[in-house]
């Protein structure tokens, strides 16, 4: 066991102190981390510069209620958090030129104090605005140079509309306030099923999010999906390494084939889990910090590693059998497109069994090794999540699929690490697994 | 310390060792030589328990069980194999490992070989950086990192400029006054004779001699003649009667012969300047190339077994 901790210890090391490595583990932290910093240091430190936009109204009737609307904004919570400015402030001025006597010459020089930054922005009202019937100025127009700033046009918008339904309303003869009240309702809440806890009382149902149910169960996918793909290359690339420079041999003189792939199998297990841990803690975190970890149904991550674990030494162990027959990397590629088709099939379809989390579809698929690592993985994180036999039973399956393979690519292993010459094909290779001596 | 009884390894259809018998004893210095695909290094391997032998026994330390990974036995293979993005420190603490050594033990055995063969500077450096002579000595500190009882060495000086060559050669006999028991396998017959005390030569995989030089080339006999010529005489073109295989070596001639050297001597006279005339045992290269290479005169010679083995 030393030495397969041996070989485990040098190879994980290897591939876990490489920059890329190190990038790789990055990038959660720094986009999460940022959210984090973002949220702490910048939340109270918004732009709060005011933003003066001139308005050509040239329906004559709206910019005195647009000016109103405003200052009662300029003293709502849109602007004020406990007396204190969290939002910017917007100015509406209006437009004092001729209106609509030159308008490409009203556009460049409105357009230029926006460049100059004496205004941030400008907008026109057409002169049908207000009509049923349309026309030629039956328009809204806003220009600006900041179109990431979202808040001006929408406020703008949203409060033009307001003002030109009671127009209209009252033209009519309408009451706008009665039309509100009939009209008001309140927006549907989802929320999972109610549930009695050990001593009787009703466990609250909690509220569903659409996107999380399905981002979760496939970000969870993904993430089994790709810890995969970055453990087997590594195991493939170091196998073909050690037969390529002769390493293979001296190692052999130390170790059996066996407890080298052991060794080998240890380091992309460990490779994987140092990985995915960290993009699991980085969720974990991120979900608790915002409150919402009820999203995630209670023992997933814990699923999550067990069935990532068996995933990788079944893929894993192929991926170092194969490439034990291999020569160079040109030979590994005919075998690890087939292998690497087993690994994507059942992300692509991790979308059916997201969507239809408890058909007969999803269930039969997570019955199925080697698909049923992450067809398992997505039902397990959609709540109420799968009943507890079909998860045992999985794992039952996926462990004996496992073992197997396992055995299978040592066999082929023991061969495959001191064969020279041209690389064997698939039957060649099943021939060495029943090989004796 | 290494027995073969009747050991049989076949690939395919191909037949690399049949029937091979072989006896190390401990402490010893043992030429193991044979033409390339002569079945050497698959009898290596499978005394390291690399590959299993189809039939017959191997008994290594008394041990017919042992498995490759004996901690006891160092191997240097041919084609010398070490990780090219490893910095030399940590290659040898690795291999010293995979020997059963603990890691600060490695470090510390691994940095006093570096310093014994003046290699310090580069213990931090990546192995690829490292020019052929000194990547060869790191691979050999790598393989006598843990002190083994037996070393398996597959042409150990291959590469080697005749300085460190001399070190590498001092070192083993170290070893071997130390009690490790050392296995060449080599084509340089010169380093054969000068080290070994048995030698052994497999071809086609089968052992076509086994013993000490003395008992191997007194099995030949005298058939052997050296002559230096102070002139330009050609023996090739017309060699002296009772005389074959002559060979150009430079300075001297050398030629197999029958009969009676006094008469063959006379006639050598008559040809040139004579300056050396001599009747030696055959060369242990000699030998080699009369049975990897059986010419005419010696086809149908008896296998050599001289004792001592």
């Amino acid at each position: 066991m030393r030495k397969v901790l041996a070989v485990a210890f040098n190879e994980y090391r290897q591939v876990v102190l490489t920059k890329s490595f190190l990038l790789s583990l990055l990038f959660p932290v720094l986009i999460y981390g940022g959210m984090f910093a973002a949220s702490i240091f910048f939340g109270d430190k918004t732009d709060l510069r005011d933003r003066v936009c001139v308005v050509d109204d040239r329906t004559g009737q709206l910019l005195e209620q647009l000016v109103e609307a405003n200052e009662k904004r300029s003293r709502g919570s849109d602007v004020l958090t406990d007396g204190k400015q969290t939002g910017p402030r917007f100015v509406i001025q209006p437009y004092e030129g001729a209106s609509g006597s030159d308008e490409k010459e009203q556009l460049i020089r409105l357009s230029d104090r926006v460049r100059s930054g004496e205004i941030f922005a400008f907008a026109i009202i057409g002169k049908d605005y207000l009509s049923l019937d349309g026309g030629d100025g039956d328009f809204i127009q806003y220009y600006s140079d900041s179109p990431t700033f979202g808040r001006l046009p929408d406020w703008l918008y949203r409060t033009v509309r307001n003002l030109v339904e009671e127009k209209r309303f009252d033209a009519a003869g309408y009451d706008r306030k009665e039309i509100n009240r009939i009209t008001s309702h309140n927006q549907l809440e989802r929320l999972s099923l109610a549930e009695l806890d050990d001593s009787g009382n009703i466990i609250e149902p909690q509220e569903e999010n659409e996107v999380a149910a399905f981002l979760i169960p496939f970000g969870l996918v993904m993430l089994i999906f790709v810890s995969i793909q970055m453990t087997t290359p590594i195991l493939l690339n170091s196998v073909i390494e050690e037969k390529m420079q002769r390493i293979a041999e001296v190692l052999l003189s130390s170790l059996t084939p066996f407890q080298l792939l052991w060794g080998k199998l240890f380091a992309g297990v460990g490779v994987g889990l140092t990985f995915s841990a960290v993009y699991i803690a980085s969720l974990g975190f991120s979900l608790r910090y915002f409150e919402k970890l009820q999203w995630i149904p209670e023992g997933t991550f814990l699923w999550f590693f067990i069935f990532l674990v068996t995933g990788m030494l079944a893929f894993g162990s192929l991926f170092a059998g194969v490439s034990s027959a291999c020569q160079d990397l040109r030979d590994s590629q005919n075998f690890a497109g087939t292998i690497i088709l087993l690994l994507v099939a059942p992300m692509v379809l991790s979308i059916v069994t997201i969507e239809s989390p408890d058909g007969p579809f999803a269930t039969t698929l997570s019955m199925i090794p080697p698909f049923s690592v992450m067809a398992m993985m997505s039902r397990i994180a959609i709540p109420p999540g799968p009943p507890e036999w079909q998860v045992l039973l999985s794992l039952g399956l996926n462990l004996a699929f496992t073992a197997l393979v396992v055995w299978a690519s040592s066999r082929i292993f023991r061969i495959g690490i001191l064969a020279q010459g041209k690389a064997p094909g698939w039957r060649e290779l099943l021939r060495w697994v029943f090989r004796r001596g | 310390m290494v027995e073969l009884e009747q050991v049989t390894k076949k690939f395919g259809g191909h037949l690399a060792v049949d029937q091979f018998d072989l006896q190390v004893p401990e402490g010893s210095i043992f030429g193991f030589i044979g033409p390339n695909g002569s079945g050497k290094t698959t009898t290596l391997r499978m005394i390291l328990r690399i590959i299993e032998p189809d039939s017959g026994s191997i008994r290594v330390f008394g041990r017919a069980g042992h498995i490759s990974a004996n901690n006891a036995i160092g191997y240097l293979p041919e084609e010398r194999g070490l990780y090219r993005k490893m910095t030399v420190l940590r290659q040898l603490v690795y291999f010293g490992r995979l020997k059963g050594m603990g890691g600060r033990e490695a470090r510390q055995a691994g940095l006093e070989w570096l310093e014994r063969l003046e290699l310090v500077p580069w213990k931090d450096k990546k192995l690829e950086t490292l020019s052929k002579g000194m990547s060869q000595k790191i691979q050999f500190i790598a393989t006598i990192l843990a002190r083994p009882r037996l070393l398996i060495l597959d042409e150990p000086f291959s590469g080697l400029d005749p300085v460190n060559l001399e070190i590498i050669r001092t070192i083993l006999l170290e070893l071997q006054r130390e009690g490790t028991t050392l296995i060449f396998s080599t084509h340089d017959m010169h380093t054969a004779e000068q080290l070994c005390d048995t030698i052994c030569m497999i071809y086609k995989g089968k052992k076509v001699l086994d013993g000490t030089l003395d008992n191997i080339q007194a099995t030949y006999g005298q058939d052997t003649l050296r002559m230096r010529y102070r002139d330009r005489t050609d023996l090739a073109a017309s060699p002296l009667e009772g005389t074959s295989q002559v060979r150009n070596l430079g300075r001297f001639w050398e030629m197999r012969f029958q009969g009676e050297p006094h008469a063959i001597l006379r006639k050598a006279v008559q040809r040139g300047q004579l300056d050396h005339f001599e009747v030696i045992h055959p060369s242990l290269h000699d030998i080699f190339v009369r049975i990897a290479q059986p010419g005419p005169e010696v086809t149908g010679e008896p296998e050599v077994e001289a004792s001592g083995a």
